[in-house]
């Protein structure tokens, strides 16, 4: 019977490509210490593209990333993880990362982009204005190595971008200055130091010293697509080996100048949500189905506000809607004990569990 | 064909064709190690693979018994089980909530071993969905557990010295710690 089972040894294979990549990125952390083999397996490339793979859909554990502040200087930026797609009405949050300045956040396949934000002290000045690169799922941090300011550097701007044609996972910095503009790049895993792009701005469907290139961009398609309101078009620039601009257009009768329509992604795909239907979570949208052939799609679907937080001195609590079963959720955030006294708390971004490495 | 069946299909012969269907599907036999022997639908045999392919052979009949000598009965039970639910859940529209339930219930009762046992047998019957769940399901079993359990688990040796132990671990210490605090 059953419990006559003589131990199995599962073959090696089995145990690695189907069983290992199904596990959590802490649960495997700590099986690096099982054996060499799992450990240079667990840190290699190919095995965080698998993982990648499996882990997808349904078994995303996807996370939430956000941060509490110091009032007083100097402003540290603590930032705290809290797991989303679980069940139950309490979430704990761990802490995974202190920053000395505040930072935005751009998260793509796994890692996270932080780069300066605007409204810190240190934004346009030589101090410490780097770049890091970080996996919440394995707390590793990279600092990229400092480029050099331009005398009257109006604005820096980083986007962070994934190549899945080369598996690679890079960062745009524009730097605008007073005569024009420097664009670099920087290759995680593969780059010492920042790459200048030559870019023939006279060349381009559209004048880019009249364009902000610091707004929020969206990273798809191995492409930083951006809202252009004066030219009511998007602007892309492809990160994937041909490092250059082109243009997407937008559905006829969509106007750019409306302060409500905004680019995200939606299932992997850019989309232009329109904010302007009646009820505030009812929003008209449109999807770009097809990038090739730029065709859009409109859909009139409940947007999902998936990752809204109620900020509050005691009450930590987060508002989840489900697309699938169509209910909103509320839970209760748990910060670790030495935190207890709430301070306001500030979203970063959302990421999905990942074990790329960062070298 | 039974008996009972035959006369069935003499007195409710214009009633519909699901009792004259079930008298004609063919039937596949396999006897397992413990030399138990099984009759397996067609449709269900044709889930597995390794039977599938057997079976393709021009030289193979149905009338062959295929020998299993990898397979113990009571795991050959469990999978002719979860091949079954997977058909019938085949033709149904939404079965999503039936197929968790019916998970859940098909490992309930099964020690790590067992599954272990069961998903090297879905392995070697080559039953792919069948083995993406139970190795779904072994993760699940074992993702909160320390290093000497799944070494002992999986059979594996550690080849490091102390030194070397300790140095991976400092990579990640935490990962060591809070095993069963998660709430997940």
């Amino acid at each position: 019977m059953e419990d006559d089972a003589e131990t199995t040894i599962l073959p090696n294979e089995i145990i690695c490509s189907e069983i290992l990549p199904r596990l959590p990125v802490k649960t495997l952390l700590r099986f690096r210490c099982v054996c060499k083999s799992w450990s240079s397996l667990i840190l290699n490339p190919g095995f965080a593209t698998a993982y990648r793979n499996l882990c997808s859909g349904e078994r995303k554990r996807s996370h939430l990333l956000f941060f509490t502040c110091e009032s007083e200087y100097p402003k540290e930026q603590r930032v705290f993880s809290v797991q989303l797609n679980q069940g139950g009405s309490q979430r704990r949050a761990t802490h995974v990362l202190t920053l000395k300045q505040l930072y935005q956040a751009q998260s793509r396949k796994g890692l996270v982009c932080f780069s300066l934000s605007k409204t810190s002290s240190s934004y346009l000045e030589v101090l410490d204005n780097r770049v890091h690169i970080f996996n919440p799922s394995t707390r590793h941090v990279v600092t990229l190595p400092q480029t050099s300011r331009v005398n009257l550097t109006v604005y820096v701007a980083h986007h962070f971008g994934f190549s899945s044609l080369t598996n690679e996972y890079k960062v745009l910095q524009i730097q605008r200055y007073k005569r024009g503009l420097i664009f670099n790049t920087f290759v995680l895993g593969t780059s010492t130091t920042w790459r200048r792009v030559e870019v023939d701005l006279a060349d381009l469907p559209f004048d880019p010293l009249e364009f902000k290139f610091d707004t929020s961009s969206v990273s798809t398609y191995g492409a930083i697509h951006w809202l252009h309101p004066t030219l009511n078009i998007i602007v892309a620039f492809d990160m994937n080996g041909a490092e250059r601009f082109k243009v997407v257009p937008i559905p006829y009768g969509i106007d750019l100048h409306d302060a409500l329509v905004r680019l995200d992604k939606v299932d992997g795909c850019l989309a232009l949500i329109d904010g302007r239907k009646q009820q505030s979570y009812m929003k008209g949208l449109w999807i770009l189905k097809d990038y090739k052939n730029h065709v859009w799609v409109k859909e009139d679907i409940l947007f999902p506000f998936q990752n809204d937080i109620v900020r509050g001195l005691a009450d930590l609590r987060l508002h989840q809607y489900n697309m699938k079963t169509k209910s909103y959720r509320l839970s209760q955030i748990l910060l670790p004990e030495w935190r207890n006294d709430s301070r306001m708390l500030d979203m970063l971004t959302s990421y999905d569990e990942g074990i790329a490495p960062l070298r | 064909m039974s008996t009972s069946t035959d006369n069935n299909a003499s007195i409710t012969q214009e009633s519909g064709p699901s009792a004259a269907v079930q008298d004609i599907q063919k039937k596949i036999v396999v006897r397992t190690a413990d030399g138990e022997v099984f009759n397996l639908k067609e449709e269900v045999a044709m889930e597995i693979d390794i039977i599938k392919t057997f079976f393709q052979e021009d030289s193979i009949s149905y009338e062959t018994v295929m020998p299993l000598p990898n397979v113990e009965g009571w795991e050959m039970v469990k999978v002719i089980e979860y091949c079954t639910k997977h058909v019938e859940l085949k033709h149904k529209v939404d079965g999503y909530k039936e197929r968790k339930a019916f998970q859940a219930l098909f490992v309930q009762n099964l020690s790590t071993k067992s599954l272990l046992a069961l998903t090297n047998t879905a392995n070697y019957l080559e039953v792919k969905y069948l083995l993406d769940f139970l190795c779904q399901a072994v993760s699940e079993q074992i993702k909160n557990k320390d290093v000497d359990y799944v070494r002992e688990l999986f059979g594996v040796e550690n080849d490091f010295n102390d030194e070397e132990y300790e140095q991976v671990k400092a990579e990640a210490p935490w990962a060591h710690e809070n095993l069963n605090n998660d709430l997940h």
